[in-house]
């Protein structure tokens, strides 16, 4: 029996789903190894933040050691490297390989919100503003290079001009400032110095912008893996600590450079295209980026609508939406409360998260219409009711079974069957804990099984962890004492695991049936005793 | 292998693994492969120039009606347009042509200088380079022309500038 369920969502692109199949593939390997609580694939954007940091604690300790003339810059880097290299070598090794630690990252990160098509419509705004992170990070080190001073800076700054001067801003080719010996001043070198201050600066500041719409990002990945990351980049950069080109002599030409690859490998192309292409392909990539948040299909859904008869204020909505779209305002219609949730519609995705945390979300309410403090108008709490009232009165069997999915998880539907009624939400937490009380202690059914994405994998961001504190009775709404936690099963699974799904579908029936029969035998017992 | 059912020492070698392969990526892309951007016994002449070409058309003298009714910052005698020729350059190694280019004046009204930026592989040795400009507008034959004999060690990096007090091209 298959009970309806929210609005159908568009499915992905076969691409996007043999990609995130893909994606969710490799992520189970990674959960095998740390535990789906330390995978680093599902926290980029905690490892990035920590990778900077690093390098900015690094990158203070070479400033303050380093000396910042054209002249005296090579021999300070190589007196740190080589003679103090258990302090100023370390540092600088850390410098490097966190730098280039943070870009194979940021690339990931990237990757996977892409796959996981997670910055489309009203969620634009961390994409779009990723954007320039992406050029601040990469100005920044590319800089960072320059300071050097050694071949290697030296290429770099010739073809970074040589590059620039393909733009029609410059009059005389600023290249031309590079052409002899000694030709470069230290006014200049200041000036890169400065630069590599200030670009990290702003790069830390885009960071900051990139996560406003995001509540309760995590910015700090768990210790045990900030531990393990740092150790290991700590044992390269003992292994094979960072060193320097031969210093640059402008009389010659550098034939030949050991590039950083992460943060240099499209350099060789302007001398193998040309400058033209290279700004070419460099504005071109980052437009499609940029645009991509608004490219078809469009899915907008209707945002979540406040009814202020039933809100009374108690803020529980604007704790849990992920994307900070409700916040609480002064209210106008006379109700003792002090506030009321207002939700802004160019924030909202219309998860319906806040369905499940408002605490008028009870189904055990007897008005015909059942109206709550926060609603999908696509998708009301009223019209669940009535679907599962429906489902429930024709389920028949031994162990019968609701599973309550998401649009972003399983494909629950080909579970249906007599004595299994299916439905799908936008986000498991839509599911008010009363709901789980409703279905099983009107006796309509012997369990509940919830299925949602994979556990720091929701869709939404935070569905998953906020349905697992409810029902541990860790975060309100709270799901009633009353209710058996033995009858409710959780499969956290990627939409690539239907097998899972099924064989737990099955143990969790058969531990049903289970309980059934030793109830029946603890009654014959009791019978048999009294009579 | 079901996620919950790894054993401990597996996971602690799959998360080793997963570490030392990062470490791996990090350790050698961060500088290999190297980029050679010569071919051994090459050297490299850059040119480097920024000249003005001569403006086109005579200063013209100025004939005023009443010399004081005019302002004081308005009586230059001399008229000058300011549109410039462009340059020509042509640069010979051991008689062989390897550039040559016609370069517009820079700036709106063509007021400015014309600039060259090229960057020129050579092989390695004792050379003759022969230096060419023309700048008058002239049809033919060239304005400055130097010859000079340059010996370029490999990955030399050779500049080529116009010097406008001396009027000519010099090798740096
Ligand atoms: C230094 C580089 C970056 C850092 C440190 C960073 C950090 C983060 C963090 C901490 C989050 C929140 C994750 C969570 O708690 O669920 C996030 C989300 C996100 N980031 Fe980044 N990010 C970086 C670069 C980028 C780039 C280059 C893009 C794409 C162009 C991007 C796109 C996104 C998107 C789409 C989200 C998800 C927003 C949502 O769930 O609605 N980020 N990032
Ligand atoms: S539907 Fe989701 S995004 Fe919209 S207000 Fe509710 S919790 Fe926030
Ligand atoms: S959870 Fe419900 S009652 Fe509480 S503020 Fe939100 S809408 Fe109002």
């Amino acid at each position: 029996m298959n009970g309806s369920a929210s609005p159908p969502q568009p499915h992905p692109h076969p691409l996007r789903r043999a990609a995130q199949n893909g994606l969710m593939q490799v992520e189970g390997w990674f959960d095998s190894a740390f535990g789906p609580k330390l995978n680093p694939l599902t926290q980029l954007g905690a490892l990035g933040y920590f990778y900077f940091w690093i390098v900015a604690a690094t990158g203070i300790y070479l400033y303050i050691v380093f000396e910042t003339s054209i002249n005296g810059v090579y021999d300070s880097i190589e007196y740190l490297t080589v003679e103090q290299w258990y302090l100023g070598g370390i540092m600088r090794s850390l410098h490097r390989y966190a730098s280039d630690a943070l870009v194979i990252t940021m690339m990931l990160h990237l990757l996977r919100e892409f796959v996981l098509d997670r910055y489309r419509s009203v969620r634009w705004f961390s994409w779009f503003s990723g954007i320039p992170i992406l050029w601040l990070a990469f100005a920044s080190g590319i800089n960072g290079y320059w300071l050097v001073w050694d071949q290697l800076a030296q290429y770099i700054a010739v073809a970074t001009f040589e590059w620039m001067d393909w733009l029609p801003l410059f009059g005389e080719p600023i290249a031309n400032n590079f052409l002899t010996r000694g030709s470069l001043g230290d006014r200049f070198f200041s000036l890169l110095v400065f630069l590599h201050i200030a670009l990290p600066l702003f790069l830390l500041f885009a960071m900051w912008i990139h996560l406003l719409r995001i509540s309760r990002p995590r910015v700090n990945p768990p210790l045990a893996l900030a531990a393990g990351t740092f150790a290991m980049l700590f044992l390269l950069a003992l292994y094979k600590p960072a060193l320097s080109h031969p210093p640059a002599d402008l009389g010659m030409v550098v034939e030949r450079v050991s590039l950083d690859w992460f943060y240099l490998g499209f350099y060789p192309l302007i001398e193998i295209w040309s400058a033209g292409w290279v700004w070419l392909l460099l504005v071109g990539t980052s437009t499609v980026l940029s645009i991509l948040p608004w490219a078809p299909p469009f899915k907008r859904s209707s945002p979540a609508v406040v009814d202020a008869a039933n809100c009374n204020g108690c803020t529980r909505c604007f704790e849990d939406c992920p994307y900070g779209a409700v916040v609480m305002g002064p209210r106008d219609d006379g109700r003792p409360f002090p506030s009321i949730a207002l939700v802004s519609a160019d924030l909202c995705t219309a998860c319906g998260i806040c369905v499940g945390s408002c605490p008028a979300s009870t189904p055990f309410r007897t008005s015909t219409q059942l109206v709550t403090g926060i609603d999908l108008p696509q998708f009301t709490l009223d019209k669940l009711r009535k679907d599962v009232d429906q489902a429930l009165a024709r389920l028949k069997g031994e162990s019968k079974v609701v599973i309550f999915g998401c649009d972003h998880g399983n494909d629950i539907g080909k579970l249906a069957s007599p004595d299994v009624a299916v439905f799908s939400l936008p986000c498991i937490a839509m599911l008010p804990p009363a709901f789980m009380d409703y279905v099983l202690t009107r006796g309509h059914a012997d369990g509940i099984m919830l299925a949602g994405c994979r556990e720091n994998e929701c869709f939404h961001r935070l569905g998953v962890e906020w349905t697992e504190l409810r029902i541990g009775g860790k975060r309100d709404p709270y799901l009633r004492d009353r209710v058996p936690r033995d009858r409710i099963a959780t499969a956290w699974l990627a939409p690539s695991e239907p097998g899972e799904l099924a064989g737990r579908l099955k143990a969790f029936r058969d531990n049903l049936m289970a309980m059934k029969i030793s109830a029946a035998k603890d009654g014959e017992k009791e019978h048999s005793h009294v009579s | 292998m079901s996620r919950s059912l790894m054993p401990g020492a597996m996971k602690f070698l799959g998360q080793g693994a997963a570490y030392l392969a990062l470490a791996v990526v990090l350790g050698y892309f961060s500088n290999s492969p190297a980029y050679i951007r010569l071919a051994p016994d090459t050297a490299v002449i850059k040119l480097s120039i920024s000249h003005g070409g001569q403006h086109k058309g005579e200063c013209g003298t100025r004939q005023f009606a009443n010399i004081k009714e005019t302002r004081t910052t308005r009586r230059a005698l001399q008229l000058c347009p300011r549109e410039r020729h462009s340059v020509l350059v042509e640069i010979f190694l051991d008689g062989e042509r390897v550039f040559s280019r016609e370069q517009p004046p820079s700036g709106l009204s063509s007021d400015g200088p014309s600039y060259f930026y090229e960057r020129i592989a050579v092989p390695a040795g004792r050379h003759r380079l022969d230096m060419r400009m023309r700048d008058s507008g002239r049809v033919e034959g060239f304005d400055y022309e130097t010859t000079q004999e340059v010996e370029l060690e490999p990955a030399r990096n050779l500049a080529i500038v116009f010097s406008t007090p001396s009027a000519n091209f010099v090798i740096k």
